[in-house]
């Protein structure tokens, strides 16, 4: 087994360290201690334990084993991942395969409500852009980034619970299907192919510094308008109406029955929703629609930070 | 329903409030949540002790001034879906 702290992250509101980086994380400020240790090996002998998901066995001991394309992983106990890849991988190839797999794992057994979503931040605070895959999440994100938003997560988002929910600064990196990826506005770095839905890897521009953790301003749910020549348009959502949404995107909900998830999860997304307005973000299929529909985005963070300063809900 | 019959919140169950006048609720083994309205939110306010339905529809009645049937009527399927969601306990008052 191979750890250390060759390299130190900070993602998700957690300190990563060991064998591997996580490919867009800011780099973990030096006198943190680290959250996760991440070590390359062997892994050890199967556990009893059940199959849950297309990639994941959970085991009795609540530890989760991952299992994709070649890369095997041992999640354990919120702290640590044992990642094992294929002799043939680069090192880059096995940290992006590692940054998108093992941490929902670490984030759900930490119970800290992993969503499938977007998030950027702004001075006025973030937006969480919540909507199924092949719905524009991570497009969208990279043309706020290229507006100056910083990103505080791609597939995958945290939000720290408090008075004011608020999001940490996450991967610095979308996904982007092939399309989306050849129709960026600005230079990016292309980190590499990601395997799974054939996506690409994108690195963000890093954007003005921010405070982080970031509070959470709007959540908004994706959809398609039609036809392709509509104006993009932003729809409030009744809190009541929105839980069920954003309950069907915490990620890989099979963690979360048998981790015994259900109430903490559902409590904090109560606090979410009564604590941010959400938003249905309807888009037409064109590119030309983008600048409209940032411009919704920022319209509805802007909300969000006027309703918060009406309610005297700032610390 | 008996108006004798003692109505008290089951053990476990997790509740949070979604906005101010409205709350969510998901049973000790339930997967899926109960949504509240305004009304149904004060109806398990009002649940926080045992209390019979009688003297549940009582309060009720005194609180939104209408006929106690009426109340009786509207909060009675209420009361079921609770009981039948696991959220709320029901002895017969026999």
């Amino acid at each position: 087994m191979t750890g250390g702290e060759a390299f130190r992250s900070a993602a998700y509101g957690l300190i990563w360290a060991g064998a591997l980086p996580l490919p867009g994380a800011a780099p973990a400020p030096p006198d943190a201690p680290a959250d996760v240790e991440i070590a390359l090996g062997p892994l050890p002998a199967a556990r009893p334990g059940r199959v849950v998901g297309p990639f994941w066995r959970l085991c009795e001991d609540g530890s989760a084993w991952y299992l994709r394309d070649g890369l095997r992983a041992l999640v354990e106990d919120g702290r640590r991942v044992l990642i094992d890849a294929p002799e043939d991988w680069s090192a880059a190839r096995t940290g992006l395969e590692a940054a998108y797999g093992p941490p929902a794992a670490i984030l759900h057994q930490r119970r800290a409500m992993p969503l499938h979503a977007a998030a950027l931040a702004s001075e006025s605070g973030a937006a969480l852009i919540v909507g199924a895959a092949g719905q524009g999440k991570s497009s969208l994100a990279r043309a706020l980034a290229a507006e100056g938003w910083r990103a505080a997560g791609d597939d995958v988002a945290v939000i720290e619970d408090g008075p004011v929910p608020a999001l940490p600064q996450g991967l610095a990196t979308v996904r982007l299907f092939a399309d989306g990826a050849s129709a960026g506005r600005s230079a990016e770095t292309l980190l590499g192919g990601g395997r799974g839905v054939g996506k690409a890897v994108v690195a963000l521009p890093a954007g003005a510094p921010l405070t982080w953790p970031a509070p959470l301003r709007a959540v908004l749910f994706l959809e398609w308008v039609h036809p392709a020549s509509a104006r993009p348009r932003l729809t409030p959502l009744a809190p009541m109406a929105a839980l069920g949404r954003l309950r069907a995107a915490v990620l890989r909900p099979e963690f979360v029955l048998p981790l015994g998830l259900e109430g903490v999860y559902l409590g904090r997304l109560a606090r979410i929703l009564s604590a941010a307005p959400a938003f249905v973000l309807g888009r037409p299929r064109r590119w030309s629609a983008m600048d409209g529909t940032t411009a919704l985005v920022r319209e509805a963070v802007e909300t969000g930070a006027a309703r918060a300063e009406l309610q005297g809900s700032e610390p | 329903m008996n108006g004798e019959a003692t109505l008290r919140r089951r053990d476990g169950v997790t509740e949070a409030r979604i906005s101010e006048r409205e709350v969510v609720l998901l049973g000790p083994e339930a997967e899926d949540y109960f949504g509240l309205d305004p009304i149904a939110a004060d109806v398990w306010s009002r649940l926080a002790r045992p209390v019979t339905f009688g003297a549940l529809v009582a309060a009720l009645a005194d609180d939104y001034d209408a006929e106690p049937a009426r109340i009786a009527a509207d909060v009675a399927p209420m009361i079921d879906a609770l009981v039948e969601g696991g959220l709320v306990e029901r002895d017969s008052g026999a």
